[in-house]
């Protein structure tokens, strides 16, 4: 049977990054995949030489715009280390709650972006709908929806007074809720078993010989996860587990990335009751001293990894990121190609390409303008929710 | 004894003097050898110690040569260093070791124009198809307000 | 036959029940369903246009005629061209068969059953050359699929029609309907039929979980990627009086069509409303169904309908044997 091409990307509906998926197809079937990454080379890496480090902060966010938190997470621990000062046990325990935070908006994302490349639109609405609690409380802690830029170095720019700690915990309550109604219907749900059962196969050992990370790898059973393994912030004194599942197929990421929600909220909880008292931040010199530093946190898609080299002056001579996606790249072509195993429809390619974790950016407010009567008006978030039903906290 | 010393113990007690220089911190270990021992140790790190992670792949440019440094490793990392001549910097390739190197070491061709003997698939990845091949911006001979051409990239 | 008969026959087809009339169910129908979707998925829908978006679908359409209508290279002029125009007619035709304003339809004939379902499966394979006019990879893909998902649902559609034929033992629409006088088929022996016939037609339709043709998140827009401005509104317009044509004939046939309590003088207004109440009764039920469930795969769908639903018509077709 003759074969083509199918480009998919770097423009597609379904894969809202830039990366192109050249598909080679027999019929339905797919039988060969190559990538192409290169639309997006930001130079971030260069452009990080040419600020000091306390500059750099706002770029590292945003190369992210989903894990901003952890990326600034690990630049701060990472420029920490230079230091050699003791950071404010307060300000470690506030970073985890924030990075936990924002890994439960980007795991419910994640549930409703994988919901909607196997065109499970209703799931995907109630997913976001219910990851606004969460939007809203990073808004709360930090100032911002999305760039949070919370951490710093030395520390996190503002406390959690005591009311916005009930308002957390009450809020933790909604999502675990609705995290164990999504957690019941993707487990229950038909045709979501149907297309992700068996779909996208990473065998264990694919899974190790490809250095794949996050949820990824402990969908295919193996226990590794940064906060466990290599703990940074607070993860050494806030108990948790580490969810693993071993169907090694979408599923299994499905069900991970479910359970670790309730895993966040627990440790969240947990933070807040044994949130240790002192400053939430110190001051520390521009110039930090000589020698390297590494620095690797768990971000929400796996393994984010920040290395620096640093000659004592105030700019780094070489900062190095490592975001996630590029070391699951490998894995997405083992399960793409999946070596005769199983057969690869055109249907799967998104869902496997999305159970490694796209990212997209939001918006937060919408303007609307009436020509005819020619009055412009903008909608607050309140205003629009009050429209769609809701569950009130 | 911390963990750490008595793993640069029994690295040391294999490799010995081809060790060059170490250095120790929690959770964290920085090796450097020389070329024609980094393939060698790796595979010691993989094999014998279980090392099966390979973190991330850093090049940088120093004065005195390309640093090519593979970070392994679960728990706790590993950094193995190792010095390239700057004119012609040339290394073997990991991917028959640990094939998930590939992207890696592909980045960093592009970024620094290391090249890496036995690479399967060594094709342009992170910058664009037409960049031209003699430019390697992560080197510090490239300066940031480059002044590039404005390209035609042709369309209506 | 006089000229002011003439007259008359002429205005029904022009407006009532005819093209204006369907044009505006159609468009109705279209808003109803995203209407519906929209709040079962805690959205708001379309909002703007005319009272609770209500003209959103017209807006959509006018919108559509203006854009620039581009014809690709590469393509087959004449199919391009003619495919829209025939999907919308043979749509606007098979809707003219079914019951609305009394028991016959405007175009009442002995036999009018198996012209209607014999159109549908025309429309598909229209679909089907749509997408490979356009020469596009994934349009092929799309038409290919159209056609793979036809070998599946069709065999159990049609038998759930027959069966139903069978209980009034006559293939015209006027009849089974006016055989419903007394008990509607799907609260008598039909249920089964009435299922199968509902995810039958959502195929047919094209929408979630049957939605492979024109998967958005793998094939982009599938058969119809190429299509814009006038053939694409044309498209739509055509997918929308199907959309109006199943419900109808589901309706007709499992519901009892246009029949219900009249006051006598009044028929003609009173079996619109109610066939217009039916078949938005089965609307609902296709858009809830579309709000429940994930795309399948192709592989699915054809064993799906091969493993239930064309067991299920049979097991239908025997009850049915059996009863009479």
């Amino acid at each position: 049977m003759a074969t083509f091409d199918i480009p998919i990307g770097p423009q597609h509906p379904a894969l809202p990054e830039p990366l192109l998926l050249k598909l080679e197809v027999e019929g339905e079937t797919v039988v060969g995949v190559d990538f192409d990454v290169s639309y997006m080379h930001r130079g971030i890496e260069k452009l990080l030489e040419t600020k000091t480090y306390f500059q750099g902060l706002p770029l590292v966010e945003r190369i992210c715009g989903i894990c901003n938190a952890a990326h600034g997470l690990c630049y701060t621990l990472n420029v920490e280390k230079l230091y050699d000062k003791e950071i404010p046990p307060r300000a470690q325990y506030l970073r985890l709650i924030v990075e936990e935070l924002s890994r439960i908006h980007s795991h419910l994302l994640w549930l409703g972006v994988a919901a909607f490349e196997i065109g499970f639109n209703t799931m995907f609405m109630y997913t976001w709908r219910d990851r606004e609690y969460v939007m809203d409380m990073l808004e709360a802690i930090t100032g911002n929806r999305v760039t949070t830029e919370y951490s710093q170095i030395g520390g996190v720019r503002r406390d959690i007074s005591p009311e916005l700690a009930d308002k957390l915990l009450k809020t933790m309550n909604v999502v675990e809720e609705r995290t164990k109604y999504y957690i019941k219907v993707a487990l229950t749900e038909p045709t979501i078993a149907k297309r992700t059962q068996g779909v996208g196969y990473l065998s264990p050992e694919d899974a190790k010989s490809t250095c794949s990370v996050g949820p990824i790898i402990r969908a295919s059973g193996i226990k590794f996860d940064i906060r466990a393994d290599d703990p940074y912030a607070a993860h050494e004194e806030v108990p948790f587990n580490v969810i693993t599942y071993d169907s090694c197929d979408v599923f299994g990421r499905v069900v991970v990335r479910a359970q670790e929600l309730l895993e966040c909220v627990n440790m969240i909880r947990y933070a807040l009751k044994n949130l240790p008292s002192g400053p939430f931040r110190i001051k520390l010199p521009m110039k930090p001293n000589a020698g390297e530093a590494l620095t690797r946190v768990e971000a929400p898609r796996g393994e984010l990894l920040h290395y620096t080299l640093c000659e004592g002056t105030p700019k780094p001579y070489r900062y190095k990121v490592r975001t996630p996606t590029l070391a699951n790249l490998g894995a997405l072509r083992a399960m793409l190609t999946s070596k005769g195993r199983y057969v690869v429809n055109i249907g799967d390619v998104p869902i496997i390409y999305g159970s490694i974790d796209p990212c997209i950016c939001c918006t937060a407010r919408v303007q609307f303008i009436d020509i005819k009567k020619d009055k412009t008006w903008t909608w607050t978030l309140d205003e629009i929710r009050n429209r769609s039903r809701r569950m009130r906290v | 004894m911390s963990f750490e010393e008595s793993f640069l113990n029994e690295v040391k007690s294999v490799f010995g003097e081809k060790i060059i220089e170490s250095k120790l911190f929690k959770r964290r270990i920085f090796l450097k050898v020389n070329p024609e021992n980094y393939y060698k140790l790796i595979e010691f790190l993989v094999k014998e110690k279980g090392l099966y992670h390979l973190e991330t792949m850093t090049a940088t440019e120093l004065k005195e040569g390309i640093e090519i440094i593979a970070h392994l490793g679960v728990s706790t990392s590993v950094s193995v260093k190792t010095i390239l001549d700057k004119n012609s910097p040339k290394i073997v390739s990991l991917c028959n070791l640990i094939p998930g190197a590939e992207f890696y070491e592909r980045e960093i061709m592009d970024l620094l124009g290391v090249v890496f003997d036995g690479h399967p698939n060594p094709k342009r990845f992170v910058l664009p198809q037409d960049w031209p091949s003699d430019i390697h911006p992560l080197r510090k001979s490239f300066e940031t307000r480059h002044n590039q051409p404005l390209r035609n990239v042709g369309g209506e | 036959m006089s000229l002011e008969s003439f007259l008359f026959e002429a205005l029904k087809i022009i407006f009532f029940p005819g093209f204006v009339f369907i044009f505006i169910l159609a468009l109705f129908y279209e808003w109803f369903d995203r209407k519906f979707y929209a709040k079962l998925q805690n959205r708001v829908g379309p909002l703007y246009a005319g009272p609770l978006g209500i003209l959103q679908p017209l807006a959509d359409f006018i919108k559509l005629l203006s854009k620039e209508d581009i014809v690709p290279k590469g393509v087959d002029k004449v199919l391009f061209t003619a495919t829209p125009l025939f999907s919308l007619s043979l749509s606007i035709f098979a809707t003219l068969l079914l019951p609305i304003f009394s028991v016959k339809g405007l175009l009442s004939f002995e036999g009018d059953l198996v012209i209607a379902v014999v159109l549908l499966t025309f429309l598909c394979i229209i679909t089907f050359f749509a997408g490979v006019a356009s020469y596009n990879r994934f349009s092929i893909i799309g038409a290919e699929r159209s056609f793979l998902q036809l070998i599946g649902y069709e065999i159990p559609l049609m038998i759930s029609v027959i069966s139903v034929a069978l209980n009034a033992q006559s293939v015209t629409i006027s009849s089974i309907v006016s055989s419903q006088k007394g008990l509607w088929y799907i609260l008598g022996p039909n249920i089964l039929g009435f299922i199968v016939f509902i995810f039958a037609a959502q195929a047919e339709l094209e929408r979630i979980p049957f939605d492979l043709p024109e998967a958005e998140q793998e094939l982009i827009a599938g058969w119809n990627i190429d299509y814009t401005g006038r053939r694409l509104a044309m498209f739509r317009l055509a997918k929308n009086i199907e959309l109006v044509f199943l419900c109808g004939l589901a309706a007709a046939l499992f519901l009892g069509g246009p029949l219900g309590p009249v006051v006598s003088g009044y028929e003609p207004i009173l079996y619109t409303i109610y066939f217009i109440i039916k078949s938005i009764f089965v609307l609902a039920i296709l858009t809830i169904v579309r709000a429940l469930f994930a795309r399948l795969r192709i592989d699915q769908i054809v064993s799906l309908s091969w493993k239930y639903l064309l067991p299920l018509a049979i097991i239908q077709f025997l009850i049915v044997r059996l009863m009479i």
